[in-house]
């Protein structure tokens, strides 16, 4: 303070008017501070703190024990589902199941912590565990443990309950628990598959609807192949599939309901029909149409049953697809000379080119997370599935072949399948399979089926 | 004019002054700024010559077993009412119950064990630090991207040491390690660090800890996670505890708290320990703090 009063004192030339004495009481303050300030940096010891900016993709090492049980069948069951958990967590190319024969001592009971230390020796990050539990009147208790092996600490444990002709069912919800719950992302086992299965004669190739689990299980035909059917899709909210039949040459659009078994057509529309899709609710399909050979973009209100044109355009707008949000769809057309992605508002209006590289790009689906669009694309002769940013940027192809085809999408966003047409013979002879691949385009994974498949359309996950 | 003198001298003062406190190089022997160069790829011509690594003294390494509790009592599982099983349709499953996690009837002292697993070849092998980028446009594309780098890079680099027989990153942790314990090792607690020891530190412990950190880079918004953990080290290197300090922040999100989770497993992981720290220096490292942010694995 004295300093201050020195300072303004002494600074102030005779005649002028004196000056606020704040000023100088701040800049006082202010030196002081500084000076405290170099001080305390100069003589205290900082704590060491390192900045890890950099890590690495890899499956994460997992263990799982055959769950366990008090009888023959019950340990059983316990070994199939404890297979089931394993084979999907390792098709998803995150996790690494480490092989039961090297366990060292697997515990006896579920109701003990674990030895810790046996597991780490095997290098396991996470230990899954269970127990089957079989009841008089056929029901299946099935309890699991996922325990951190690391930090000594349980992740999740549940109690399921069911008919024991659910226990595949089962399986797959544990291995989507254990996704979720190392990823911190939704898991995608406890879905189905709905395709296109093909047997005969190329001249002479039935066409049926058969529905799977996403590994290949459970297999059923869903119609007798007496109709030539086409393109299924998925409901994202309700287990329900469109898909299009050819009914004595008259193609048709069909709602199908997996759990009554019930079809329902859902109009008879003039000329062709192609691909259709539900809106992200569920109440409304979106498909394309071909009338005096120009094919334009339709929504359709499944309450309502009204139909709304949404392109109009001289060139072929088809394959439309909603964003999950429902406000954009995506769709190709050749209005800018050759085969391309467009985005355009849910209601119509102008539409706006994405794609721009080399080749013609078909068949845009979006990805129920909304940050991506799958693609078909046709470039030198061969046929590729890719993903792009919904404004085109970060092409990545991630899949080729022969022809390759129909992407679709994983209820997370992260795997997409397609099938993939291979040719076997000079005289024009195909074997068509589905396929997997995930984000990263290393992990492809052939989906087998009784017979040759197209058109895959992967369901959300089972309510 | 005499109180512009004064003005003057008094500013020159301050300014001296500052240059002292403020600056301590000046008053102090200059710190030889000996920062240790981290080579990617070494060949072994080159590293025979080198004296061989001296260890920092390590207690002896006992298998030690834990005492863990037995036969707990059964978790209570909370039993719903059960629909008759009639059908067999799959959406028939009924009961999803969160069991509890069984509870250690006493609370002993936790003996620690001693893990004879020393650092083994990391997989993923030395890695030039990428460029700085403009921002990319997808942070997972980019992931993607670096992924494919790197597996290229590890392939050419695994052929490169086949070749040549060159050691990978666990050689530079050994030369970093080296470079620390090139000094006194005796323990001194006022001992004061200099900076090229310091970063020394630093650099081994990332080298340590970036292999070991298995992210799941597949959220949209990853490069804004930021894990913060606590680390108590034993004077062998061993990590003797570790904890999430922004646990509450990761709670939020299922994909930030797996991430916090992988992270914490990276520094617990025994197959990254131990940290091969100078022991004279154990004041130093004995409290890590480390930040977890995948932000140059996605580019940013």
């Amino acid at each position: 303070m004295l300093l201050g009063k020195l300072m303004a004192k002494s600074i102030v030339p005779r005649g002028f008017k004196k000056p606020d004495v704040s000023f100088f009481k701040t800049s006082y303050l202010l030196i002081s501070f500084s000076f405290l300030f170099l001080l305390n940096t100069s003589f205290v010891k900082a704590e060491l703190q390192v900045d890890i900016t950099r890590g690495v993709v890899k499956p994460i090492p997992l263990a799982v024990t055959n769950l366990l049980g008090g009888s023959p069948k019950e340990s059983n069951l316990g070994r199939n589902i404890s297979r089931i958990i394993k084979a999907d967590l390792v098709r998803s190319g995150l996790f690494a199941a480490i092989d039961n024969g090297a366990f060292i001592d697997i515990e006896k009971s579920l109701d003990i912590i674990p030895k810790f230390g046996n597991w780490r020796i095997l290098k396991a990050q996470a230990l899954a565990q269970g127990k089957v539990v079989v009841d008089g009147s056929n029901r299946l208790k099935v309890q699991f443990r996922l325990w951190d092996v690391f930090a000594e600490q349980q992740m999740v444990g549940r109690v399921y309950s069911t008919v024991s002709g659910n226990w595949r069912r089962i399986a797959h919800i544990i291995a989507d628990a254990i996704y979720k719950r190392v990823t911190g992302e939704n898991g995608y086992f406890d879905t189905r598959i709905v395709y296109i299965a093909e047997s005969g004669r190329s001249d002479k190739r039935i066409k049926r609807l058969a529905i799977m689990d996403q590994d290949g299980q459970n297999h059923h035909f869903l119609t007798d192949g007496a109709s030539l059917v086409l393109t299924p899709r998925f409901s994202p909210s309700r287990q329900e599939i469109t898909y299009m039949s050819y009914h004595g040459n008259v193609p048709r659009v069909y709602i199908f309901n997996i759990d009554s078994g019930r079809q329902e057509l859902l109009g008879n529309f003039p000329g062709m029909t192609f691909a259709p899709r539900f809106s992200p609710e569920g109440n409304g399909v979106i498909m394309s149409m071909a009338k005096d050979g120009n094919s334009e973009i339709y929504a359709m209100d499944l309450r309502t049953r009204e139909v709304r044109q949404l392109t109009k355009h001289s060139a072929i707008d088809t394959s439309p697809d909603y964003s999950p949000d429902g406000r954009r769809i995506v769709f190709n057309s050749d209005r800018g000379g050759s085969q391309q992605i467009y985005v355009m508002k849910a209601d119509g209006g102008e539409a706006r080119r994405i794609s721009f590289g080399r080749g013609r790009y078909a068949t845009p689906v979006w990805s129920p997370r909304g940050d991506l669009i799958a693609f078909t694309k046709m470039t030198k002769g061969k046929f590729f599935i890719g993903v792009m940013d919904v404004d085109g940027k970060g092409e990545r192809l991630l899949a080729e072949g022969f022809l390759v085809e129909s992407p679709t999408w994983a209820p997370n966003g992260r795997v997409i399948m397609f099938f993939r047409e291979t040719p076997v013979s000079n005289k024009g002879g195909v074997v068509s399979k589905l396929f997997s691949i995930d984000l990263t385009g290393h992990n492809e994974r052939e989906v087998v089926t009784p017979m040759d498949a197209s058109d895959p359309a992967w369901s959300p996950l089972i309510p | 004019m005499r109180s512009s003198v004064f003005v003057s001298t008094f500013l020159h003062i301050i300014v001296i002054t500052l240059g002292i406190y403020g600056l301590p190089a000046i008053r102090s022997a200059p710190i030889l700024e000996d920062i240790p160069m981290v080579v990617e790829i070494i060949p072994t011509a080159l590293s025979t010559n080198l004296p061989s690594p001296a260890k920092p003294a390590r207690p002896a390494v006992k298998e030690v077993e834990t005492n863990k509790p037995k036969n707990l009592p059964l978790p209570k599982v909370k039993k719903k009412a059960v629909p008759p099983p009639a059908s067999e349709k799959p959406k028939d499953i009924t009961t999803i119950t969160p069991i509890q996690k069984p509870k250690k009837p006493i609370q002993k002292p936790k003996k620690r064990k001693k893990v004879k697993v020393q650092p083994k070849d990391h997989k993923i092998l030395a890695k030039a630090r990428p460029r700085q980028k403009p921002l990319p446009p997808d942070s997972f594309a980019m992931v993607l991207k670096n992924l494919e780098k790197d597996i290229a890079k590890t392939i050419s680099t695994k052929k490169t040491i086949k070749r040549k027989n060159i050691k990978p990153q666990s050689n530079i942790i050994t030369r970093l390690s080296k470079t620390l314990s090139k000094e006194s090792r005796e323990f001194d607690s006022n001992r004061q660090i200099s900076l090229s020891q310091r970063h020394a530190m630093i650099n081994l412990i990332k080298r340590t800890m970036e292999p070991c950190w298995n992210f799941q880079a597949g959220s949209k918004r990853a490069q804004d996670i930021i894990v913060e953990i606590e680390v108590a080290l034993r004077a062998d290197g061993h990590v003797l505890n570790a904890r999430i300090t922004n646990q509450s922040q990761l709670n939020t999100d299922p994909f930030k708290q797996a991430a916090g989770e992988s992270a914490l497993r990276a520094v617990l992981n025994p197959s990254c320990q131990p940290y091969k720290l100078p022991v004279n220096l154990y004041n130093e490292w004995k409290d890590l703090k480390l930040r977890f942010n995948p932000k140059e694995m996605l580019g940013r």
